[in-house]
């Protein structure tokens, strides 16, 4: 199999070569081009982006809109007012269970949102972290209500979120839950997609996570393009965008 | 082929819900992409230029681009496979599936698949496939082929849907959310058991060894994180240099397809599950498919086809595509982009007479978001097809092609002279006064009075 593999390989390949020496009048031309269109591109976007970071605040509305243009629940909050929010939303939304990410800080959260709740003798929640292996977790995964993550970033140009797998974030959280709940600390917000790849230096890096852009709850339009939300993945996406609390 | 077209066609024409469907749905895509583009009309001509140098200077680097890739995802511990023909590639995905002890498999959209006709494959061969892209599922009920790259079911109303349901899941429903709602619950049982994932790829970049996957629904997510094995399908042209490259053929193809500044999901995959990590395939394998891709590639028009990131935009803005359907064209990728791209791929003497059903109104190059030469290639292949060269005597006889040639020579012996050319003009007018108009056997003006009369001089 190894050995044909690498026959196969050889040949598709010394094809291609052979194919391409037949060269297009074109071919230098627009090699250059592609070359300065690239230099252009990010360019234009870095220009964006310095714009938009001396309006930071702005760039924030433009992901809230862009968000909820994207059918997405969206709230602005203080990192304080965020275990109160989360309260109110559980109630609301009348979720009885849900899995936590494995991050300090979701799990400091959450910790916070249920001390406030003891008083709120109606309200219960049952809850578990993702920390063991999906083949182990699969049954709870695909009964329960709810999860809770944070977001490595946001994009504003299209209200987008973007989700690093790690072992604290595993992929599933954001997948098999109806109801997918984002923590963004407004800090983290970029332009969008071409200023995040730039910051995170991800398109020089030899390999990198699993990463997700979620721009929205799952939806489709395959019926008659009537747009349904909810087909496969989360029905509802609630992001919960924040200002970082001031460390004294 | 050609005789099952013409008929595929006819058929097509006469059926009123049909080309109702389609109209309805068409000229909605089309009215969506350009709203998309409203807020970057400026810019556009920019980006598409852009976007077609990045696709190109991709291909013109295929050989570098190709080993780098396959040396990245080594490297993140992707196994890469490459297969010839489609038969290879059903092979290789055969025994993939093998040694994982894979029998059920879950598959999230792919073109590629349809184009080497994966699922007939894998079931002749004993496995349970299962489509779970909405559209999919529901070409796979009804046992039908997609009748677009990018809205499979577009030839249907959701009444025909939902007796589909009633029919095959015991569902009854009517309203689109009922019946999407309907197939989640069936087939979240699917994701749930699945050994395996199949899926396409949309973007591959050699520069990091990422498989990228546009979505809307979350089953391409699903396929390609929940089952313990996933093995991706990709043709060799999917590559791309940098990651910088990704965000504008994104976000063109995004635009082009269903008029969305983005889709709901961007899987950027690089990794099976790491050590420490709680989720994901424990295997990831990819197959990369030439399929006579390198043979287009020798020819530097022919190889724009390639330039192809599969929006639809081309179909969705077609006068043969809207009237005829998809299905007409009986091939995996239909509409402006399959008539170019299938004649290539899968053969003259299959495909060929697809290049000849356009009317070259270019609709679909003033559309298309990395500016591919459809007419040009169009003509190319047109010119390929009727060379005399490659036919017998006979097969010129009967093929129509002699008598073609006939015409023109007598018509430009007519046009030459203008003593001629008012003969034959005065010949023209008392001739309809010859056909009797009840009289339908006129030769081949046959064709044309079935649904017409014959107009009388005035």
């Amino acid at each position: 199999m190894h050995e044909s593999n690498y026959k196969r390989r050889s040949a598709i390949l010394s094809r291609v070569k052979v194919a391409l020496s037949n060269l297009d009048p074109e071919q230098i031309q627009t090699q250059t081009q592609a070359q300065t269109s690239k230099n252009k591109l990010p360019e234009q976007a870095r220009s964006e982006s310095s714009l938009a970071a001396s309006f930071a605040k702005n760039l924030n509305q433009q992901f809230l809109q862009n968000m909820t243009g994207n059918s997405a629940l969206c709230f602005e909050c203080q990192e304080e007012e965020i275990p109160a929010l989360l309260h109110k939303l559980l109630v609301q939304e009348k979720i009885k269970s849900l899995v936590l990410s494995g991050q300090p800080q979701v799990e400091k959260i959450f910790q916070q949102t249920l001390n406030q709740a003891q008083e709120d003798t109606a309200f219960s929640c049952d809850f578990f972290r993702f920390e063991n292996n999906l083949e182990e977790l699969k049954e709870r995964l695909f009964e329960v209500a709810a999860s809770l993550e944070k977001a490595h970033s946001g994009l504003a140009e299209t209200g987008s979120l973007v989700i690093r797998s790690t072992k604290e974030t595993p992929r599933s959280l954001s997948l098999i839950p109806p109801i997918h709940i984002v923590l963004l600390s407004s800090k983290n917000i970029y332009a969008n997609f071409e200023t995040y790849l730039s910051a995170s230096k991800l398109s020089s890096r030899s390999s990198l996570e699993n990463t997700l852009l979620i721009s929205g709850p799952s939806k489709t339009a395959d019926i008659e393009l009537t747009l349904v939300q909810g087909i496969h993945g989360p029905l509802k996406l609630i992001v919960i965008l924040y200002n970082e609390a001031k460390k004294l | 082929m050609e005789k099952t077209f013409t008929k595929n066609v006819k058929q097509a024409l006469n059926n009123p819900v049909l080309r109702a469907n389609y109209r309805k749905a068409l000229d909605a895509l089309a009215e969506k992409r350009k709203t998309a583009f409203a807020d970057i009309s400026l810019e556009l001509p920019a980006r598409r230029e852009a976007a077609y140098a990045l696709r190109l200077n991709s291909l013109h680097k295929l050989p570098e681009l190709l080993s780098q890739l396959e040396q990245k995802l080594n490297e993140n511990g992707i196994h890469v496979h490459w297969a010839q023909t489609p038969q290879e590639a059903n092979q290789i995905a055969e025994s993939i599936l093998r040694q994982n002890n894979a029998k059920k498999i879950i598959k999230g959209k792919s073109m590629i698949t349809e184009e080497i006709r994966l699922n007939d494959y894998l079931e002749e061969h004993g496995f349970n496939v299962i489509e779970s892209d909405l559209g999919e599922f529901i070409v796979q009920l009804a046992g039908e082929k997609p009748a677009h790259i990018v809205a499979p079911i577009i030839y249907k109303n959701k009444e025909q849907v939902a007796k589909l349901f009633a029919e095959k899941l015991n569902f009854h429903g009517s309203s689109a959310e009922e019946l999407t709602h309907a197939a989640r619950q069936f087939l979240r049982k699917e994701f749930y058991s699945a050994d395996a994932g199949l899926s396409g790829v949309n973007f591959a970049v050699a520069q990091t060894g990422t498989l990228c996957l546009v979505e809307n629904e979350g089953n391409g997510r699903f396929c390609t994180t929940i089952p313990p094995l996933h093995i991706a399908f990709m043709s060799l042209e999917k590559v791309v240099e940098k990651f910088s490259d990704v965000p504008l053929l994104y976000s063109m193809l995004c635009r082009s397809a269903s008029g969305q500044k983005i889709t709901v999901y961007f899987n950027m995959i690089s990794k099976p599950r790491q050590k420490d990590e709680k989720d994901g395939p424990q295997h990831v394998h990819l197959i990369i498919l030439d399929n006579n891709r390198s043979t287009i590639l020798s020819d530097p028009l022919l190889r724009k086809t390639l330039l192809c990131i599969r929006c639809g935009a081309c179909m969705n803005n077609c006068p043969v595509y809207t009237n005829i359907g998809g299905h007409a064209y009986d091939a995996a990728i239909p509409g402006p982009i399959g008539k170019i791209l299938m004649p290539q791929i899968a053969g003259m003497e299959k495909y060929g007479h697809l290049a000849t059903a356009s009317s070259l109104c270019a609709a679909c190059v003033e559309v298309c978001p990395v500016k591919i030469p459809i007419t040009d290639i169009l003509l190319k292949l047109r010119a390929q097809a009727t060379s005399l060269k490659n036919l017998s005597f006979k097969q010129r006889l009967y093929s129509g092609k002699l008598a073609e040639k006939i015409a023109f020579m007598l018509w430009a012996y007519i046009f030459s002279s203008p003593l001629r050319y008012k003969l034959f003009l005065k010949m023209l007018h008392a001739f309809p006064a010859l056909i009797p108009l009840k009289v339908r056997f006129t030769p081949m003006l046959r064709q044309w009075t079935k649904t017409r009369d014959f107009p009388m001089p005035r």
